[in-house]
């Protein structure tokens, strides 16, 4: 075993190991448990980063590695069976340095914030489970261990988003973002078996070892055939709308926000809801061919990117504007990945950015929150002098995402934008800039009514302690250099060979960017969305604003709409209930008469051959 | 060597009588947990003398023998389905051992017990439809006598009642079958049947006569109606066994005498398909009702979604006839053991809440979960195993079905995706049900019962070893799946070849 070996293998022990140990370690008493499990995260992280940096600067093939992990399954002498195959690229290395690196920060972060409550061995098994899993589904090559590890983090986020388990809209919430993942998860385990029986019929692939092995997809995607390519693309784009929350199974995130504040940082805004824009990512050079599907994609962004800033708008709780901004957030990388190849880099380039600036979003909330012990914003207000730190390091948050020079949400932002106007698609990118310009009001609102201003009621601030202030110290410095890695982000994708991707160095890039046009429209959103700002009370007023910020509210009918959906399923249920009388003298009757009719068909039917 | 594959049968057999013994002699000597121990041990070496039989199956031996003409024979098929037998009423003996011990008539209890179990060994080991039958009533009728084991219970008596009537005819029907079988070609014998079967119409009357007949047993809708009364008014080990085990294996005899069949171009995959796809939408939608009750019984709930599981165990193995489909049969089988443990462990949670609050109903329970941790927390895996969430073993076993089904998408076009489509909008469903669950076990108790639920506490060690038992099995099985498919795999490989290999 290589030392690279042994780090990647440690990479996935860690976190899960720590899942087990904490239970244990639970005895020996409450400051043990906590620290083992920072530690672990710190371990992981380590691991992590050490990794990514092994893929930046080794060679263009990535590390691979296997395990055979149920060779049972195989189906010949010449099989493998299911092998836990490991394929490590510049992507995958990526989104581990964030589930990783952000995961530490965040156990840091909650060893305070969650001091005192019920349940930490639950909570601190879970955010490591959960770290680990993340971990697992960006490493492996493998589909179905893909699948494995994306209904594992499924469970964290509903074990930990129904957290605090006596509050019943959390435990409500909670069951509501598994079942409507499960929606999209669906959709993609019936992508991922179509894709695979499509490869196993057309080329003869091994199924477990072959056929769902993406590398292997991508190698042989010109002999798949074409219905089985897009049937299978399009039950992908279903199965990332559940886990990235886009519009129409959006609806689960904002309820999310019952879970802490540190798993909405983690799960809901950092690393999870990103899993769906990475298998987009991951499988664009399958799919990209299929008619429509980068169109399909690229819509879907638009639309969610706009309605989710229009819902963000009117929110009157802190964390929810922040899940909003997410969703929102996350439209624009489906977005830049509906662009096609030439998207690749923006939309991964962004999710790295908004996953370390919406982490310190969602943490300075958090320590907002556990400050004045209240989400509505309405009644915070004047917390810039109060709480210094968690002001600044969220000024820093919120003016990135809102897109200001040299914040890192400016320049991957910038670049989808830039890519868009390269691509011709003008309509979109014009919503897009509106959204753009929507989300620089709503962060805008947001800063206005939780920090500036005068106190809206009394406050009792207390110190904000070390091991929640060093995470945001830690976020906000990443939000303001992390753009830099550009450089290495592009020149490793074009090393891999991933298409139509263009290398750039870092001032390379710089140049790209305030040269091209596009920094117009980055630009011009931030001091619309200024504008947009100032008008918004004359807007409210009038007859247009009112329908518009009430419905935008409801969230567009669209819980309603699927509260309809169970509720109409609960009534059939109860009409069908009707039928089971539990009689025997019905039962048996039935039986019999069945019995003859079915004999009565055999004998003059003929219905068997 | 040969005589190795009938010891563990024999030894239940004999553990049986023993422990009937013992039962009198506690009676007499006031010793409680005598029968229950010896029974224990019974199934503890029954269960060692079968891994062994299975090493020797499994490295290529073929085991069989001959008793007065008849000859028995121990395939991966009957090994499979032994091992999950003995292991899953193994636990259920330990469990019960605490938890009958208030009851009366405890000999009784470990002698029909391991009469059922052997009931499961024998019919595994048939080679003709005489034998199959015969064994298929040792286990059905000790699980009659079962479900009414109180019986002072009304509802529990009146449950067996249905439960006996219904299988009854059952058997009768499956018997008439046999009977036309017989008629038609002269032989019972699956290898002097297999191949020579011709399709005719008294055949594929026989055929119906055997999918309804056992099917009864195999609670397949509409012959499902008496499972979730009996199913919830047992006692709850038995309740275990009952949707664990007894109801795959009544689906196990209809598949092996189906498999007599095969090759013959009826249509017989295809038949369990849309059965499949019938049992685990009404399993589900009648478990999901269960919830807007006003009264909603935790163990009619666990009933029904049996009767969900036997629909995708059905459906795995229903892909696997009718196309060849190697992931249905892994799926299948699979989950025929994953589904074991997980409900097993969810009824024996479930007893332990019960015995401690006295009340069958879920809104009585709320809260449970606080305080009695453990039982709460094995429950919850349960549950969740069952909804197919990683990294628990019914995740593992679902996703092989739903592969299998998805699969047919090669074979049969958009109507193979309808059938993945509907097994998975039922997994789906079933969240509905399972989570509320889940939910309910730790919402802060209720005022009205508050100082009750605090007070209850988790079981002793005897029923938590069990209950701990099934748990890591449904845990291990999920994260090292290689486990149970090791077990799985000589199976499919039979079944791969036509007839099951006979």
């Amino acid at each position: 075993m290589t030392p690279s070996e042994l780090l990647v293998w440690l990479a996935l022990i860690f976190p899960f190991a720590g899942t087990a140990l904490v239970p244990i370690i639970a005895k020996a008493g409450m400051k043990a448990k906590v620290y083992v499990a920072v530690l672990l995260g710190f371990c992981t992280a380590a691991a992590v980063l050490i990794i990514l940096d092994l893929v930046w600067f080794g060679g263009p093939q990535g590390l691979t590695y296997s395990f055979a992990w149920a060779p049972s399954l195989a189906s010949s002498a010449t099989s493998s069976g299911l092998s836990f195959t490991v394929y490590i690229d510049p992507l995958a290395a990526m989104m581990a340095a964030i589930a990783g690196g952000i995961g530490a920060l965040v156990l840091l972060y909650s060893v305070k914030y969650m001091e005192g409550q019920e349940g930490l061995t639950r909570y601190y098994a879970l955010v490591l489970l959960f770290i680990g899993s993340m971990i697992g589904l960006v490493f492996t090559d493998n589909l179905l261990i893909l699948y494995f590890f994306w209904e594992a983090v499924g469970l964290c986020s509903y074990a930990l988003i129904g957290f605090y388990t006596k509050d019943p809209k959390a435990a409500r919430a909670g069951i509501k973002a598994l079942v409507t993942t499960r929606v999209g998860d669906i959709a993609l385990l019936v992508g991922i078996f179509v894709l695979a029986a499509g490869a196993t019929a057309a080329l003869g692939a091994d199924f477990f070892s072959q056929a769902l092995s993406i590398r292997y997809l991508i190698a042989h995607v010109a002999a798949l055939p074409p219905t089985t390519l897009a049937i299978a693309g399009f039950c992908f784009i279903i199965g990332a709308m559940g886990k990235s929350a886009q519009v129409p199974l959006h609806v689960w995130l904002p309820d999310a926000m019952e879970a802490p504040t540190t798993i909405s940082a983690l799960i809901h805004a950092a690393t999870m809801v990103n899993a769906g824009v990475y298998i987009m990512a991951r499988s664009l050079p399958l799919f990209a061919s299929v008619p429509y599907w980068t169109d399909t994609l690229m819509w879907i962004g638009v639309i969610t990117a706009f309605l989710a800033a229009t819902m963000a708008l009117v929110e009157p709780d802190l964390k929810r504007v922040l899940a909003y901004s997410t969703v929102s957030q996350l439209g624009f990388m489906m977005f830049a990945l509906g662009l096609g190849f030439s998207g690749f880099t923006a939309a991964t380039y962004h999710l790295m950015s908004h996953a370390v600036f919406k982490a310190l979003l969602f943490l300075g909330a958090g320590a907002v929150i556990h400050t004045i012990g209240t989400r509505n914003m309405y009644e915070m207000g004047g917390l810039k002098t109060s709480m210094k730190v968690a002001y600044y390091t969220m000024l820093i948050g919120g003016l990135s995402l809102a897109g200001l020079i040299p914040l890192s949400g400016f320049w991957s932002k910038d670049y989808i934008f830039l890519t868009a106007w390269e691509t011709g698609r003008y309509i979109p990118l014009a919503i897009m800039v509106i959204t753009a310009i929507l989300t620089a009001a709503y962060t805008l609102r947001m800063l206005n009514l939780v920090f500036w201003g005068q106190p809206r009621r009394e406050h009792h601030v207390h110190p904000t302690p070390w091991q929640m202030s060093l995470p945001l110290v830690l976020l906000a410095l990443g939000t303001t250099v992390s753009w830099m890695v550009i450089g290495f982000l592009s020149r490793t994708y074009a090393m891999f060979h991933f298409t139509d991707v263009q290398a750039f160095t870092l001032l390379g890039f710089i140049v790209e960017t305030v040269t091209k046009p596009a920094i117009a429209f980055s630009l011009a959103a931030l001091a619309l969305g200024v504008g947009v700002y100032y008008i918004r009370k004359s807007y409210a007023a009038s007859s247009v604003g009112r329908v518009t910020i009430s419905a935008a509210r409801k969230g567009y009918g669209f819980d309603a709409f699927y509260g309809g959906l169970v509720a109409g399923l609960v009534r059939f249920g109860n009409v069908f209930r009707r039928t089971h009388t539990g009689d025997l003298n019905y039962n048996l009757t039935g039986l019999v008469i069945g019995l003859v009719i079915l004999m009565l068909v055999l004998f003059f039917g003929g219905v068997l051959p | 060597m040969s005589d190795l594959l009938m010891l563990p049968l024999a030894f239940l057999l004999a553990g049986s009588c023993v422990s009937y013994a013992m039962g009198r002699l506690e009676l007499v000597y006031k010793k409680k947990f005598l029968a229950g121990t010896v029974a224990f041990l019974f199934f503890l070496f029954a269960l060692v003398l079968q891994v062994y039989a299975a090493v020797q199956v499994w490295s290529g031996a073929t085991m069989t023998t001959t008793i007065g003409g008849t000859l028995l024979r121990m395939d991966a098929l009957s090994v499979f389905i032994s091992l999950v037998a003995l292991t899953l009423g193994m636990a259920v003996c330990l469990y019960s051992i605490v938890y009958m011990k208030d009851d009366m008539g405890q000999e009784y209890y470990y002698l029909l017990l391991m009469l059922m179990v052997a009931g499961i060994l024998g019919l595994s080991l048939a080679t003709d439809f005489l034998v199959l039958y015969l064994f298929f009533e040792l286990m059905s009728i000790p699980s009659y006598a079962l479900v009414a084991f109180r019986r002072t219970d009304g509802i529990a008596v009146e449950a067996g009642m249905k439960y006996l009537v219904m299988s009854a005819v059952g058997s009768v029907v499956a018997f008439f079958g046999i009977s036309l079988i017989y008629v038609q070609t002269g032989t019972l014998s699956f290898s002097g049947l297999l191949g020579t079967v011709q399709n005719t119409t008294v055949l594929q009357a026989a055929l119906l006569f055997l999918i309804i007949g056992f099917g009864v047993k195999a609670a397949i809708v509409p012959l499902h109606t008496w499972l979730p009364d009996a199913h919830s008014a047992a006692p709850s080990g038995i309740s275990a066994m009952l949707s664990g085990i007894v109801i795959a294996a009544g689906f196990f005899t209809l598949l092996r005498s189906l498999l007599v069949f095969t090759g013959v171009g009826l249509p017989i995959g295809q038949i369990l398909i849309v059965l499949a796809l019938l049992t685990m939408t009404v399993g589900n939608i009648m478990a999901f009702s269960q919830l807007s009750r006003e009264k909603i019984d935790l163990k009619r709930i666990l009933a029904y979604s049996s009767v969900a599981q036997m629909g995708y165990i059905i459906l795995g193995i229903g892909v696997g006839v009718a196309y060849g489909i190697r992931a249905g049969y892994e799926g299948g089988l699979f989950h025929i053991m994953t589904h074991a443990f997980m409900k097993g462990l969810a009824f024996l949670c479930a007893g332990v809440i019960i015995h401690r609050l006295g009340t069958r109903y879920l809104n009585e329970m709320q809260g449970i979960g606080l305080s009695m941790k453990a039982t709460g927390f094995a429950l919850t895996l349960a549950l969740l195993s069952l909804a197919g969430v990683p990294p628990l073993s019914g995740f593992m076993s679902e996703w092989l079905v739903f592969s299998g089904a998805i699969t047919t998408y090669t074979n049969i076009g958009w109507v193979g995706l309808l059938i993945a489509v509907i097994a998975l909008v039922n997994a789906l469903i079933s969240l509905g049900y399972y989570l509320p669950i889940i939910r309910k076990l730790y919402l802060s108790p209720k005022e009205e019962n508050k100082a009750s639920i605090l007070a209850a506490r988790d079981p002793g060690v005897v029923m938590l070893a069990a209950i701990l038992f099934l748990a890591a099995l449904t845990i291990i099985l999920g994260i090292w799946p290689e486990l149970g498919l090791r077990t799985v795999k000589p199976a499919v490989d039979a079944l791969m070849s036509i007839g099951g290999g006979l």
